[in-house]
């Protein structure tokens, strides 16, 4: 059988559905609530279509073609379906895809993570993690007037994480010696001048595998560009020389840059930020944008909740680790696809009035490494009709809610969380 | 410790009674709805014990048990009071006001905040979606007995004459022997009716004429329509003229009596005068407020109200005793499932499309088109055939009212349906919120088996049929056909994508006609008069007649049945008298929560499938809701969108979160706080659910939006600088007490918050803090010195 998609005459198998068909002809309709081969019943319109005969809407996963149907996925109509429903779910969807921290830092640097990795003692991971984003990381603690903790969600229950203070505890425990210089590339660069964004950009270059030389006019390093009376000599001392051990070559009171036809590359970072952190990323992003091919230009979608109620704050009061970090971040959002589409569709800040009846933060133990966060669910119920006994509905309409009784978790299969479209089912690797 | 043993003692007799009823209704996980019901009638709520029986004997696990079980309203996991108050909040309550004869009974009953019951466990209140007795608004029931015109100063004398009844011992057998009759008195004994005192009326009808020594036939009769009329008698003289009494109270029944029959001699006449007087001095002040109507409407005769109606799904109304088997028959029963049996399938359905019949409710879809997708579906292992009598809209009754008073009627239709498509099984839906209508039904059936109307080889032929009873659990989207089809398979009432249709694949995958109750109720006059009779009634592309429940700001409200054609503005003068307290008309809510506002500059429209959906209305079901000038649009706006919001089965995304958003918005604007923008959003969202929902129940939700939006924008700005003229959006006014007050502390007296100081003879005030606007006062005031103002939220 064939039918018309966006003009274009594709074939359709006996009892294929509209969606397979088309992703079959190379024309990928997007969708939340289904997963092929996995029971569902179609629920998000994300897979919205337009029947050019009646003009309706309809959900391609579960629309069976019919002859000589004509079927358009591409007009202003799906298109507004398909923004709506999303900025409708996300209005519904008490979560933060970043953790604030996160995202006030200039820096860009995974707090939560870093927590994460420290309170499992995995404490050489959470010093790598945050060397390979800020570089110079408890400089930048004495330096930086910590955006992180004023705006840090314990903050509005407690007291907020003190997260300077596990960063420089952090470095203090650096092992100069266990630091490996990166298999070379066989190619040179050179960087100029030693500025937070100079360093960056040697630090990256040598991960990569560069020979790297930094070139600096004045005697020292660093000490010029930032207001380095605040920072302690010795710490100051151990994350340049960590940069040292690195390998890069640090070449001090030199006036003059060398020759650029001796390197197979010279960076010159030009910032345009005044903030050491910011700086640091600049740095990074202009050696990551020299010698990878940059993904996407969208900035990802960031799901942000305002507040936490009384009633979550009550609840929260007593959680988090031994640092106090509540892990806002989601720690399922690699595959959640609310998040791709909602950047895909370029959903800016949401129009409706976020109100939601679900906990945010709320977290339930399925079984080891397995948990599930009903505040991200979008209720498509899919991991409902994939269990046997297992996820269930509750209620009904607005207030209706997926939940999964305690007797019932030995029921869960761990694949459930590659089927959740969201962040709500996710596995942590412990 | 003592309660140990107790419990001991008190588990195995549970258990013994729930695998009682396992046994006798069923362990498969498609009975879990009548399972819970049952083990809920026993209970009064599902005790966890019970419920972990189940998982113990039966396939129903954890999952469906907890999906099922918080989907349906009329189930519960903890134990209410001892009575139960349920407030109707249909439409017509609504408008009527009883938001606030509920906050009364919390306030009377002392009900603490976030709790619905009593301390004393005694009451518990909730609010229901439609009692059905729309033309009582509003309406109160308690336990099983019905409150109508219940204001929320009264709630007290409720409560009272409540307790009181329950103390009362019962008074029933009448030890009556009848040696001869002399006439008879005919009792409507619908819902309405029954609401209205009409068993207190029954029970009195039966004492007098024993008292009096009066012999005779007291025959209860369905529906008589009247609804607003009720308890209504027709007395039948012995010369067989009939004279009818509208509005007639219990101590009235001895007078009437005693005017029409003979008693047996002079001396017990003369005693009976007497202490009939005495009666009437002590009742009718205890009684005047809390049941009956105010003294001026009862006196007033009913005379265009029947005028204007043709009666085919209503035919014999007033005179059929709802279960009465032989008078039915009498009247022409069954004869049309004899006709039918005796014709080839294909010729009766050609029939149906003839007569050019749609479905009534709501959609419209031509029946014999229906009919004939069914007959051709090709299934060895048999077909369903399933009467749709889940009627959830607020603001309608009659399929309610078709079920408790023609139910063979109704029996008849679905017997000539299931025999031209093929159907070897029936199920009735009815919503559990229908007891009356379930019992009739029930009874009805049985009558039907014995008479060999249903059961094997039905009147000698090959068509044999089995018909059940399905009690709807309490959810509106049941209405919908895949929806209602997933309930009776023990599911949530989760609507699918269809195609494929029930018609093709329905029950249990098998090929299933879903028909509504009054379709079901036109196929027999279709059929014993042929398809040309039935389509001379209506007009070019609806055609027959059709039920409307009348209710609102109606003088005469009821149940009315009228030919497709007829226009609003008749319906409304003419049959409903105007409208009520000689207000001005501003709108005709119809079809409920998925239909629209007309005008009332467009009510010189047709009844006509075809031209409300053009006026962005719906024929719906048939409530038709008479708004006056006292109504506020973008209040009724809210109303009906709360109202699927809270029934949406929470699938879809546009349904479940949309529908929210939409109310967010018009909570924003009827609290003052709106703006305009907020109103191009509000239109925004409702064309995008309307487009983009998948159901019906979602696809129709925005129309009360949509067209109060496209008649009444004016009222939306109104509100977005506000002000709500009508007063009735609370945020918006506030009390205020003019200079003509008096001073005399009756304000006071009634003020349930003390907001009005006791200040005899100076002109009172009223502390806005405390004011909970419940309008007692303006009620109470005889000088009509309390007035609602602005409030002036937002001043331009």
């Amino acid at each position: 059988m064939t039918i018309k998609l966006n003009g274009k005459e594709i074939t359709v198998a006996p009892g294929e559905m509209l969606i397979e068909a088309a992703r079959r002809a190379g024309i990928d309709i997007p969708s939340l609530c289904y997963a092929k081969d996995a029971r569902h019943k179609s629920s998000c319109m994300i897979c919205a279509v337009k029947d050019c005969r009646t003009g309706q809407i309809l959900p391609s996963c579960a629309t069976v073609p019919a002859e000589g149907m004509e079927v358009d996925a591409e007009c202003p109509e799906v298109i507004q379906t398909r923004t709506l429903s999303l900025e409708l779910l996300l209005s519904d969807h008490r979560a933060d895809c970043e953790a604030p921290c996160r995202v006030a830092c200039p820096g860009n640097f995974d707090v939560a993570m870093m927590n994460r990795l420290n309170e499992q003692g995995m404490h050489v991971e959470a010093l790598e993690l945050m060397r390979n984003t800020l570089v110079i990381p408890a400089t930048l603690c004495y330096i930086c007037n910590a955006p992180c903790e004023k705006i840090c969600r314990k903050g509005t229950v407690g007291t907020p994480v003190a997260i300077r203070e596990v960063k420089k505890r952090l470095v203090a425990q650096t092992d100069l010696n266990a630091i490996v210089r990166p298999a070379p590339n066989g190619q040179k660069a050179a960087v100029e001048g030693s500025g937070p964004a100079s360093l960056s950009a040697a630090y990256h270059l040598c991960k990569q595998g560069f020979e790297v030389s930094i070139f600096e006019k004045d005697s020292a390093v660093l000490k010029n560009y930032i207001e380095a009376e605040k920072v302690p000599e010795d710490i100051l001392q151990l994350e340049i020389e960590v940069i040292r051990r690195m390998g890069v070559n640090m070449q001090c009171g030199k006036a003059q840059m060398p020759d650029p036809s001796d390197f197979d590359l010279v960076v010159s970072p030009q910032t345009k930020s005044k903030q050491p952190a910011r700086m640091v990323l600049e740095g990074y992003r202009m050696v990551t944008k020299n010698t990878e091919s940059t993904e996407s230009t969208d900035k990802p979608f960031n799901s942000t909740f305002s507040r936490f109620n009384d009633s979550e704050k009550k609840s929260l009061l007593a959680q988090g680790g031994s640092s106090g970090c509540l892990y806002c971040d989601c720690a399922g959002k690699a595959g959640c696809r609310l998040r791709r589409l909602a950047t895909e569709y370029h959903i800016k800040n949401p129009r409706y009035a976020k109100n939601s009846i679900s906990e945010a933060l709320h977290r339930q133990k399925i079984k080891d490494g397995l948990w599930f966060e009903p505040a991200k669910c979008i209720k498509c119920g899919l991991c409902v009709y994939n269990s046997d006994d297992g996820f269930t509905f509750k209620d009904r309409g607005f207030k209706m809610k997926i939940t999964l009784p305690e007797e019932n978790s030995a029921n869960i299969d761990a694949r459930l969380a590659d089927l959740c479209p969201t962040g709500a089912i996710y596995k942590i690797n412990a | 410790m003592n309660c140990q043993c107790q419990n001991s003692d008190y588990k195995p007799a549970l258990i013994e009674r729930i695998d009682a009823i396992i046994d006798s209704t069923g362990s498969e996980k498609a009975s879990i709805i009548p399972l819970l019901q049952t083990v809920q009638a026993e209970f009064g709520y599902l005790p966890s014990d019970a419920i972990n029986r189940i998982y113990e004997r039966t396939e129903i696990d954890r999952a469906q048990l907890i999906s099922v079980s918080t989907f349906y309203t009329q189930f519960r996991h903890i134990p209410l009071g001892k009575h139960h108050i349920r407030v109707c909040t249909g439409t017509a309550c609504h408008v009527k006001g009883a938001s606030n004869v509920y906050d009364a009974f919390i306030r009377q009953l002392k009900i603490p905040e976030g709790s619905v019951t009593s301390d004393d466990r005694l009451f518990s209140v909730e609010k229901i979606a439609c009692l059905g007795c729309c033309t009582l608004a509003p309406v109160v029931q308690i336990d099983e007995k019905i409150y109508g015109h219940v204001m929320p100063g009264r709630v007290d004398e409720v409560i009272e004459d409540f307790i009181e009844t329950q103390q009362q011992s019962e008074n029933e057998e009448n030890r009556r022997t009848k040696i001869q009759v002399a006439g008879e008195v005919r009792l409507g004994m619908g819902s309405c009716c029954m609401a209205s005192g009409s068993a207190d009326i029954y029970k009195e009808l039966q004492k007098a004429s024993m008292e009096l020594g009066i012999n005779v036939n007291i025959k209860p009769v369905g529906c008589v329509g009247v609804c607003n009329k009720v308890p209504l008698i027709d007395v039948v003289n012995v010369d067989g003229t009939i004279e009818r009494y509208p509005n007639v109270k219990a101590i009235e029944i001895k007078e009437i009596l005693h005017h029409h029959f003979k008693p047996a001699g002079y001396l017990k006449r003369l005693k009976n005068n007497i202490l009939g007087h005495i009666d009437i001095y002590h009742t009718d002040l205890t009684w005047n407020n809390v049941v009956w109507k105010p003294e001026q409407e009862r006196t007033e005769l009913i005379s265009n109200f029947l005028f204007n109606q043709k009666h085919i799904s209503t035919e014999g109304f007033g005179f059929l005793t709802p279960l009465n088997i032989d008078e039915y028959i009498a009247a022409g029963g069954f004869e049309a499932l004899e006709k039918a049996i005796r014709q080839p399938r294909e010729q009766i359905i050609e029939t149906v499309l003839k007569s050019g019949l749609r479905g009534r409710g709501g959609g419209g879809f031509p029946t014999g088109k229906k009919w004939g997708i069914v007959a051709d579906a090709p299934q060895s292992a048999g077909k369903y055939m399933i009467c749709n009598g889940d009627e959830g809209d607020p603001g309608a009754f009659m399929d309610r009212m078709m079920l408790e008073s023609y139910p063979f009627r109704v029996i008849e239709g679905m017997l000539i349906a299931a025999y031209a498509v093929g159907a070897d099984r029936g199920i009735f839906y009815i919503r559990a919120e229908y007891p009356l209508a379930v019992s009739r039904i029930k009874k009805a059936l049985e009558l039907c088996a014995e008479r060999g109307f249903t059961g094997k080889e039905i009147a000698g032929s090959d068509f044999s049929i089995g018909i059940s009873v399905f009690e709807g659990a309490g959810a509106f989207v049941c209405g919908e056909e895949t929806a209602l089809i997933a309930s009776i398979e023990g599911d949530r009432g989760f609507p699918r994508q269809r195609p494929p249709y029930p018609a093709v694949c329905g029950l249990n995958g098998r090929p299933t006609l879903v028909n509504n109750v009054e379709t079901l109720s036109q196929i027999a006059y279709i059929i014993r008069h042929g398809a040309d009779a039935y389509a001379a009634v209506g007009t070019k592309k609806s055609k027959g007649t059709k039920v409307f429940a009348l209710a609102g700001k109606i003088r005469h409200g009821g149940l009315i049945e009228v030919p497709m054609g007829i226009t609003l503005n008749r319906i409304i003068e003419d049959i409903g008298g105007g409208v009520e307290g000689d207000r001005k008309l501003k709108a005709v809510q119809i079809g409920g929560p998925s239909g629209g506002c007309i005008p009332a500059e467009l009510c010189n429209i047709q009844v006509d499938f075809d031209a409300f959906t053009r006026l962005g209305a719906m024929m719906g079901s048939g409530g038709l809701v008479v708004l006056s000038e006292d109504d506020c649009m973008v209040d009724v706006a809210r109303y009906f969108l709360s109202f699927t919001c809270d029934q949406s089965c929470g699938k879809c995304t546009f349904c479940r979160v949309g529908t929210r958003r939409m109310l967010d918005i018009l909570d924003k604007i009827c609290s003052g706080k709106g703006s305009m923008s907020d109103i191009d959003m509000l239109e925004e969202l409702a064309l995008n659910v309307k487009r983009s929902s998948l159901c019906g129940l979602g696809k129709t939700a925005p129309n009360p939006v949509l067209t109060t939006l496209k008649y009444f924008r004016h009222e939306y700005e109104e509100h977005v600088n506000g002000i709500c003229r009508t007063g009735v959006c609370k945020a918006m006014v506030k009390y205020e007490i003019t200079d003509d007050c008096i001073g005399c502390t009756k304000c006071s007296k009634a003020c349930p918050v003390d907001a009005i100081p006791y200040t005899p003879y100076k002109v009172h005030t009223i502390d806005l803090e405390k004011c909970v606007q419940c309008a007692l006062c303006i009620e109470e005031c005889s000088y009509h010195a309390v007035k609602k103002v602005p409030a002036h939220y937002a001043q331009i």
